[in-house]
C-alpha cells in the first residue's frame, strides 16, 4: 500500500502540476492553531471543504481545491497534531488535511487492498476507520510528529462490521465512538479497543447521515446528505440518553449533498466566545427554548434580514435571567389589545421580504409547543409595515404570557432551532378578556432614572449616586370603565454608592390601600416571587420593593457600580404588578412616576443628625414630595434640611438643592465623590437659568465620560 | 435666607463664569424666595465678579442657588388632543416618540419604534386628550390612527415647541 501510494504520487506528480502543487503545499502544511469551533464538511467530487456554523447551519466554502482529485471521506479531526486526517477515494489512501485545506497522502500498510472507507474519526493520535462488511482498523498517527513521510501501520481491531454507517465521531466525555445506522435509526456505541457495537436506542430519524460530530459538552450532530437538516443528540450522559431514548432534535438546516463528511474538534464549544458575536437569540423563559443548551431559537447575523428598525447585534447565547431585555425587539407592534375571541391588529416591521413564523403561548404552559399556539405560518412579508388581522383563541388563558416571532429567508422554521439568517423577538405580552389601554412612562422600553443623596438632613456630595434606580411604568385601563386595571412598574438598580443601608418604596399618592388587590398584588426580585409588598397599616398604597438595598447586592467593590474598573451587571431587578381591585379612575392617578422614595433600613446607623437608628420613618423623596405617613416629621428641618410642610417645601437644602433627582432617560451617574457638575457642568447653568436652558444637560453628549460610570 | 452665603457668593461667581450668568443666570438672594415657580427667569440679582479659570473648576453642586421653586424636571408634560371623524369600526390611536421613514414604496410614510411608544389608546367619540409626559429631548411625536381593519394608518408627525405644552392634531 505504502509503496503504491508513493509511485502514484509520483506518477501523478509528474503528470500533472496540480500534484506538484500539492506536495509544494506538503512541504510548507501546517497543522490548525487552535482547537475550531466550526465544523468542516468535505463535499462533492472533487472535494469541497465548508466551514459550518452547527448553531446555526451558516456555511461558507473554505476551499474549493484540496489538491487531490476525487473526494475526501471518513474525515476526522485530531486534536493532538491538530491535522484532519481522511481517506482519498481516487487513490484509495490516508491523507492529511493541513489548516489551509490542502491534502497530502500518506503511507499506510495494514489496511485491505483495494478498500474504500467513507466512515472515519481520529482519537488520541489515532485515525480510526470502519467499513460496513470488512472492518474497523486503527493507525497511529505518532510516526508523523518526526516524519511526515513516515509508513504508517493499520491494525485490525475487528473485521465482523455489520452496521450501515457513513459516519461515526469520537465522543470527548466517553472516548468511544458513537455512529446512526442510516437504514434503522438506531444509535450505536463502538467500543475503539474491541469494535463491539452496542444499540443505544432509536434516534428517530433515518437518512444518509453522512457527517457526524461531537461537542465539548457531549451533543452529537447529524448532518443529513439528502436534505442538510442538522440533528442533534445529547449525549451528555450516555446512561440517561439510554434510558430515555437517543431522540434526535432538528437543530439547524446546513448545506445539502449526495456525499458528505465532517470533522470537528470535539472539544471546542459550539459557539467560539473568542470570536465575534454573530448570532441573534430570544429573550424568553428558558422553557421556551432559548439557550444554546436548549436548541434554542437563534439566527446567523447577515446584517440585512431583520425586524424592525435596526439590526440586531450578535450574542453568544441567549439571556440567563429574566431582566434582561433585548433592545433589538423592535419589528413587533400590538396595535389593538389582545382580546380573547376577537381579532388583533399587529404590524411587523421587516427589513426584506421573507418569511416570519410566531407563536403565543396561549394556554400560558411555557411552551409553544401547542398546536393551537402557531399564530404565523410561513407568512411571507415585504420590505417595511405589514399588517396583520390575528384571531385571538376563546379559550386563550387571560393574563400574562409570551409571544416569538421568527423572521427568515428560510421557510418552516419551528419554535427552536437554528436559521442561517434572520432574527427572532420574543415578546412579553398580556390577553385580557376585556379591551384594555395602555400608556407607557417614560416608554414602552424606556427607563427613566432616580438618583438619590442618601446623607438627608445632612448636605450631600453630590455625587448622585448613592441610589440609582431605574424605573419604567405601565399603566392599563379598562377602556370601558375608565378605571385603573392594573399598573407595571419595572425597575433595576444601577448603583448603590451609599454607605449607609437604604430601602426602596413607591407610593402612589392620592390611592388609598384598600383599592389594590392584594390577592394578585406581585413584586418579582430577579424573577422570585417577594411577599406582597403593600405596606401595612397605611392608609395609602406604598410598595416596599426592598428593605436594604445594600443587603440585595453584592459589589466586587467597596460600592456597587459607582468605581472605575468597578463595573458589574445589574443583579437587583424588579416587577410590581398592581392590580387594582375596586374602581379608581385612571384620571384620578397621579403622573408617574409617582413617588418613589428612599427610606433608612430598619436598626441602621444613618447619621449624627439621629439620635437612634431612624429606620423605616426615615425618607428621602423627589424635592417638594411630601413624605409618607411612616416618616416621623420631627426630622423636618433638621441639620441642613429647609423643609417647611405648611408651606408645601421638602427636602431642600436652603440653597434650594434636593437630595433626590429623576433624569428622565437612561443616564450615566458621576462616579464615586464626583461632584455632579464636574460629570455635567451644564446642571450649572441649567439650574440657574430655572431650567430655562441646557435643560439638555444629563445627555450622553453633555456627558465627562472620565467622569461618569 | 441670607443674602449670600459665602460659599454660595463664590458658587455663584463660578457659575456665572460657566454659564455667561450675564444673561440672566441666577445667584441666590433673599428675592430667590419670592419668585414663582412658573417663573423662567431666576429671581437671582446676577453678580459678575473676575474669578480664575481654576477657581472655577473647584464649583461644586452644593454651592449652587437654585430658584426657590425649581423642580430640576428633565421631563415635561404634554397634553395632546388627537381628533377624528367617527369610523364604522373602533379606532386606535397610538403615540410614539421615535420612528423612522418607511421605505420607498410603503404604504406609509413612518415606521414606528415600537420600544418607544407611549401610549395606545381608543378613541372614543370624536376627540381624544392624553396627557403625555417626555423627556425634554423629546423633538417630536409620531401619532398613528388605525382602525380594526389593519388597514395603514394615518399618520402625523406632531413637532414640541417650547412655548407650547398644548398639542393638536385633526385627522380630518
Amino acid at each position: 500500500m505504502a509503496i503504491r501510494n508513493s509511485i502514484r504520487h509520483i506518477q501523478r506528480a509528474a503528470a500533472f502540476g496540480v500534484c506538484a502543487i500539492a506536495f509544494a503545499t506538503a512541504a510548507q502544511a501546517e497543522p490548525f492553531t487552535t482547537c475550531p469551533s466550526k465544523a468542516f464538511l468535505f463535499q462533492g467530487d472533487p472535494t469541497t471543504v465548508y466551514g459550518v456554523n452547527l448553531a446555526t447551519g451558516t456555511y461558507a466554502v473554505l476551499q474549493a481545491n484540496t489538491g487531490i482529485t476525487g473526494t475526501i471521506n471518513a474525515v476526522g479531526f485530531n486534536d493532538t497534531d491538530r491535522y484532519i486526517y481522511g481517506f482519498a477515494r481516487d487513490q484509495k489512501a490516508v491523507v492529511r488535511v493541513d489548516q489551509d485545506f490542502k491534502a497530502t497522502y500518506l503511507n499506510v500498510t495494514g489496511l485491505p487492498n483495494g478498500a474504500n472507507f467513507f466512515v472515519g474519526d481520529t482519537f488520541e493520535n489515532t485515525y480510526y476507520l470502519y467499513r460496513k462488511g470488512l472492518g474497523f482498523y486503527a493507525i497511529d498517527l505518532a510516526p508523523l510528529a518526526t516524519d511526515a513521510q513516515a509508513t504508517l501501520q493499520a491494525t485490525t481491531i475487528t473485521t465482523n462490521a455489520s452496521v450501515n454507517l457513513t459516519d461515526f465521531a469520537f465522543h470527548p466525555l466517553t472516548n468511544q465512538l458513537y455512529g446512526v445506522d442510516n437504514g434503522t435509526g438506531i444509535l450505536y456505541e463502538f467500543d475503539r479497543t474491541t469494535g463491539a457495537a452496542r444499540a443505544i436506542g432509536d434516534t428517530g430519524v433515518t437518512g444518509t447521515f453522512g457527517a457526524a460530530y461531537f461537542d465539548v459538552e457531549g451533543f452529537l450532530y447529524l448532518s443529513r446528505n439528502q436534505d442538510g437538516y442538522v440533528y442533534r443528540i445529547d449525549l451528555g450522559s450516555v446512561a440517561i440518553a439510554e434510558l430515555a431514548g437517543p431522540t434526535a432534535e432538528l437543530f439547524a438546516f446546513g448545506p445539502s449533498s449526495s456525499q458528505n463528511d465532517g470533522a470537528r474538534c470535539a472539544n471546542a464549544p459550539i459557539i467560539d466566545e473568542d470570536e465575534p458575536a454573530t448570532i441573534d437569540f430570544g429573550d424568553a423563559p428558558a422553557s421556551y427554548g432559548t439557550l444554546i443548551q436548549d436548541n434554542g431559537a437563534r439566527h446567523s447575523l447577515d446584517g440585512e434580514t431583520y425586524l424592525g428598525i435596526s439590526a440586531p447585534s450578535g450574542k453568544y447565547n441567549g439571556p440567563d435571567n429574566s431582566s434582561f431585555e433585548d433592545a433589538d425587539d423592535n419589528g413587533v407592534g400590538f396595535i389593538t389589545p389582545l382580546q380573547t375571541g376577537l381579532d388583533a391588529v399587529i404590524q411587523i416591521i421587516a427589513s426584506k421580504a421573507g418569511y416570519v413564523n410566531a407563536w403565543v403561548d396561549w394556554n400560558q404552559d411555557g411552551e409553544f409547543t401547542d398546536a393551537s399556539e402557531s399564530l404565523l405560518d410561513d407568512y411571507l412579508l415585504k420590505a417595511g409595515a405589514n399588517n396583520l388581522i390575528v384571531r385571538i383563541p376563546e379559550d386563550a388563558a387571560a393574563g400574562a404570557t409570551w409571544a416569538r416571532f421568527r423572521f427568515s429567508s428560510q421557510q418552516g422554521l419551528l419554535p427552536a432551532g437554528g436559521a442561517t439568517d434572520g432574527e427572532v423577538e420574543d415578546y412579553a405580552i398580556s390577553v385580557a378578556e376585556v379591551a384594555l389601554d395602555y400608556s407607557h412612562y417614560p416608554s414602552a422600553s424606556g427607563w427613566t432614572t432616580l438618583a438619590y443623596e442618601d446623607n438627608w438632613p445632612e448636605t450631600a456630595d453630590y455625587d448622585m449616586n448613592d441610589v440609582v434606580m431605574a424605573l419604567r411604568y405601565s399603566e392599563v385601563v379598562n377602556r370601558d370603565t375608565g378605571n385603573i386595571e392594573r399598573i407595571d412598574i419595572r425597575g433595576r438598580l444601577l448603583a448603590l454608592g451609599g454607605s449607609y443601608h437604604s430601602g426602596f418604596a413607591i407610593r402612589i399618592p392620592g390611592v388609598p390601600a384598600t383599592a389594590i388587590d392584594n390577592a394578585r398584588l406581585q413584586l418579582r426580585i430577579n424573577d422570585i416571587a417577594q411577599p406582597a409588598p403593600l405596606e401595612a397599616g397605611r392608609e395609602e398604597a406604598i410598595f416596599i420593593v426592598h428593605e436594604d438595598l445594600q443587603k440585595a447586592v453584592q459589589s466586587n467593590c467597596s460600592y456597587f457600580r459607582t468605581q472605575t474598573g468597578c463595573d458589574q451587571s445589574i443583579t437587583f431587578s424588579f416587577d410590581l404588578s398592581i392590580p387594582f381591585d375596586k374602581a379608581f379612575s385612571a384620571s384620578n392617578l397621579p403622573a408617574a412616576p409617582y413617588d418613589p422614595f428612599i427610606f433608612g433600613s430598619p436598626h441602621y446607623y444613618h447619621g449624627d443628625a439621629f439620635s437612634e437608628a431612624p429606620g423605616r420613618s426615615l425618607e428621602i423623596h423627589l424635592p417638594d414630595q411630601a413624605p409618607t405617613e411612616a416618616f416621623n416629621e420631627s426630622f423636618l428641618g433638621l441639620a441642613q434640611d429647609t423643609s417647611v410642610a405648611e408651606a408645601g417645601r421638602y427636602y431642600r437644602t436652603a440653597n434650594n438643592l434636593p437630595w433626590a433627582m429623576e433624569v428622565a432617560s437612561d443616564w450615566r451617574w458621576p462616579l464615586e465623590r464626583v461632584d455632579l457638575l464636574k460629570a455635567y457642568p451644564n446642571f450649572a447653568d441649567f439650574v440657574l437659568s430655572n431650567g430655562a436652558s441646557n435643560n439638555d444637560w444629563f445627555t450622553p453628549a453633555n456627558r465627562q465620560t472620565d467622569k461618569t460610570f | 435666607m441670607p443674602i449670600f452665603k459665602s460659599s454660595t457668593l463664590s458658587i455663584c461667581i463660578a457659575a456665572l463664569l460657566l454659564t455667561a450668568c450675564g444673561s440672566g443666570g441666577g445667584g441666590g438672594s433673599a428675592d430667590a424666595g419670592a419668585a414663582p415657580s412658573t417663573s423662567s427667569t431666576p429671581a437671582a440679582t446676577p453678580v459678575v465678579v473676575t474669578q480664575t479659570s481654576s477657581e472655577a473648576a473647584e464649583v461644586k453642586t452644593e454651592d449652587l442657588v437654585a430658584p426657590e421653586d425649581f423642580d430640576f424636571a428633565t421631563q415635561q408634560t404634554y397634553s395632546l388632543t388627537v381628533t377624528a371623524p367617527k369610523a364604522a369600526t373602533s379606532q386606535q390611536v397610538r403615540v410614539y416618540h421615535n420612528y423612522v421613514p418607511a421605505p420607498a414604496g410603503s404604504d406609509s410614510a413612518y415606521l414606528a419604534d415600537f420600544q418607544s411608544l407611549l401610549a395606545s389608546t381608543r378613541l372614543t367619540g370624536d376627540s381624544l386628550t392624553l396627557d403625555l409626559a417626555l423627556s425634554v429631548t423629546t423633538q417630536s411625536l409620531l401619532v398613528e390612527l388605525w382602525d380594526a381593519t389593519g388597514a395603514a394608518p394615518s399618520q402625523a408627525i406632531i413637532t414640541l415647541r417650547d412655548d407650547t405644552r398644548t398639542l393638536e392634531w385633526s385627522f380630518n
